[in-house]
């Protein structure tokens, strides 16, 4: 959709919005640190001159710069109650989701990319495990496993026979970048070996931050069997 | 259906891309060769999909018409398959079990799951289908519109085989018959039935579409639809309220929600229309995902462009059939109302509790039920000029019988 339109407009301007809210907090914060800080010091440095120079100036000029101090403490009292209000907005807007609302959302979402097509799949913008090359080994190959919006992989877990998973560490990943309509879109190749014990299942990723993805497919972990076949030479044995 | 069959192509070569080199091709390139990949298949290789997709499909029970027998799927009879599975090997949510299972596996990768029926009333709104038909006329009676090049070919064969006649006896997508002859018809009975509402367009030449209409419909759904959207809305716009009053009302969103949810499953009850919306969605999504990119087929009808609307109505000028003015709104609203409507039919916004997911913009990853909905109700306002941002006007009727008397503005007396 292009930027004009009314939909885009809006998402636009919530998108704006989430991070100018993220941005002010972020500055009122800093600010205000900064401000007391500076305060101090100025206060300090204040005190300092006033004590060295004041001591033989006039009356009347020590009251009005008494005066101006009381100002200037009035008018940073009056700021600092701004920021405080601020502050406080800010923490009054609403909380996270809940996990109840958070599973209806990630239904909701893989519903829609389930059914969208090849020109909508990638502007659903979420941590995925993409494809495993090959969809079947043995243990001790390798596989790549592709990610996209995952960030780098810390562990890979395999299913084990009983219940549970087998983790190992992958090989090395590689980052990749998809080239879309909408900009470039990072993904990982997260190159692992198939480690002993696992067997068929779901391939997990745990990500750095430690959250995972799991694929919604089975990744087929294939069996070499040794089978001894006797072979008949026509002649019975005495 | 179609649209997921050519992402599953897309995701796959994509994979072997990047396993391959570190770098996918772009997604453009992507886009046009997976659909081109669909293209060139055998028509009785998409009706075999459409078999396999039925015998995998999602909560069966609610769906109960017979599948094909498991002995007839992937691993038993070989030959039967329609060799999809073998093209989608590294592809992690299409609904086959990975090639090297072969065997007693017939279960499928991922539960089968295909868009909502308003999706293909809103593609068909669009007038596609008819402009497609003219299209194939063209190709098939003469050579009025360029030679097709060989994907338009066989694009053409799949078209006419598959969405321009009756499907062999037996075919899960098999909805005509001497009982139902006009599949035109049949989808707008399906139509009328689930949503109470007929397309906006009739015969080609201006006269209206004769079908039957039963009495079993649900009249009522639009109006509801609308107020469901407008409460959202509201909600939308004073969710984050922390002080003054807050008109959202959770409670209303989660009875119009409930309403819809009863309507829905009403007409669905032991698998009622889950054949023809199955059928229906297949087919539209097939022409959908032909406009979608300036593939080969919209290359040899000169009619590329930037969006799947403008690609439409080029081609609806080739053939003399323009497409409805609003196709842009019904191309952007058919995937997300089509989300929406299977999971309010689901009951996951049937709560006070549960609603909020509609609304709520909370920090963090962006909420996308929010995103669709927002867009649901900007381009819903656009295609029925009715606007779901303002408050329903409740027209009062004027009293007939004022009683006029000393008490009266104009002080008559009544006599």
């Amino acid at each position: 959709m292009a930027d004009n339109k009314p939909g885009a407009q809006t998402k636009a301007a919530e998108e704006t919005r989430e991070i100018e809210s993220d941005r002010l907090r972020w500055l009122v914060e800093a600010q205000g640190a900064a401000y007391v800080q500076g305060m101090e010091v100025m206060a300090d440095k204040l005190a300092t001159v006033l004590a060295e120079r004041l001591a033989d100036q006039p009356r009347v000029l020590r009251e009005e710069i008494v005066v101006v101090a009381d100002r200037m403490a009035g008018a940073q009292e009056h700021t600092m109650a701004r920021l405080a209000r601020g502050l406080e907005r800010l923490s009054q807007q609403p909380a996270a989701l809940d996990d109840q609302a958070k599973n209806l959302i990630r239904d909701y979402t893989i519903l829609r990319e389930e059914l969208a097509g090849p020109a909508e799949g990638s502007v659903l913008r979420r941590a995925t495990i993409r494809g495993i090359v090959p969809p079947a080994a043995e243990v001790g190959e390798r596989i790549a496993i592709l990610t996209e919006n995952a960030g780098e992989a810390e562990r890979v877990a395999f299913a084990k026979d009983g219940g549970g998973t087998v983790d190992t560490n992958p090989d090395s990943t590689n980052p990749t970048e998809s080239v879309l309509a909408s900009g470039v879109m990072s993904g990982e190749v997260v190159w692992a070996t198939v480690p002993e014990g696992a067997v068929s299942g779901p391939i997990t990723v745990v990500m750095a931050g430690g959250d995972s993805i799991t694929s919604r497919k089975r990744f087929v972990v294939l069996r070499r069997e040794t089978i001894a076949v006797e072979v008949w030479s026509g002649e019975d044995k005495k | 259906m179609i649209r997921q069959l050519a992402r599953w192509y897309a995701e796959e070569q994509r994979n072997q891309a990047l396993a391959a080199t570190g770098t996918a091709p772009p997604d453009d390139a992507l886009q046009l060769s997976s659909t081109a990949s669909v293209f060139s298949l055998n028509p009785l290789q998409l009706l075999r999909f459409l078999e396999e997709v039925w015998a995998y499909r999602d909560r069966p029970a609610d769906r109960p018409d017979a599948a094909i027998p498991d002995r007839l799927l992937y691993g038993q009879v070989p030959g039967l398959e329609s060799g999809i599975r073998n093209d989608l090997a590294s592809v992690v949510d299409d609904i086959y079990v990975p090639p090297l299972t072969l065997g007693t596996v017939v279960d499928g990768g991922i539960a089968s799951n295909w868009d909502h029926l308003i999706y293909a009333y809103l593609i068909e709104n669009t007038r596609i289908y008819e402009i497609f038909r003219r299209v194939l006329f063209e190709y098939v009676s003469g050579e009025r519109l360029e030679v097709p090049s060989p994907i338009t070919h066989r694009w053409l064969r799949i078209a006419e085989d598959l969405f321009y006649r009756d499907l062999p006896s037996g075919s899960i997508g098999s909805v005509t018959s001497s009982v139902r002859p006009d599949l035109g018809g049949t989808r707008r009975n399906a139509y009328y039935r689930m949503f109470g509402i007929d397309l906006n367009h009739g015969r080609d030449d201006g006269q209206a579409y004769s079908y039957v209409r039963p009495t079993a419909t649900n009249k009522d759904f639009v109006p509801t639809f609308e107020d469901f959207l407008r409460e959202v809305w509201i909600a939308s716009e004073n969710w984050s309220n922390t002080s003054g009053t807050n008109p959202k009302d959770d409670a209303a969103i989660a009875r119009y929600a409930r309403d819809m949810q009863d309507m829905l499953t009403t007409r669905r009850r032991n698998g009622n229309l889950s054949r023809e919306e199955f059928f229906i969605v297949t087919m539209l999504s097939w022409f959908h995902l032909t406009v979608e990119s300036d593939n080969e087929v919209i290359g040899d009808l000169k009619s590329t462009a930037t969006s799947p609307e403008e690609r439409l109505r080029k081609v609806g000028e080739r053939v003399g059939l323009p497409p409805h003015v609003h196709s842009e709104s019904f191309f952007i609203l058919a995937p997300r109302m089509s989300t929406l409507f299977s999971r309010l039919e689901r009951g996951d916004y049937s709560t006070p509790a549960a609603v909020k997911v509609l609304y709520a913009n909370p920090p963090g990853p962006p909420n996308m039920i929010r995103q669709d909905m927002l867009d649901i109700i900007n381009q819903w306002s656009i295609a029925t000029g009715r606007d779901m941002k303002a408050r329903r006007t409740t027209i009062t009727p004027r009293t007939a019988t004022v009683a006029v008397g000393a008490g009266s503005r104009n002080g008559a007396t009544v006599r």
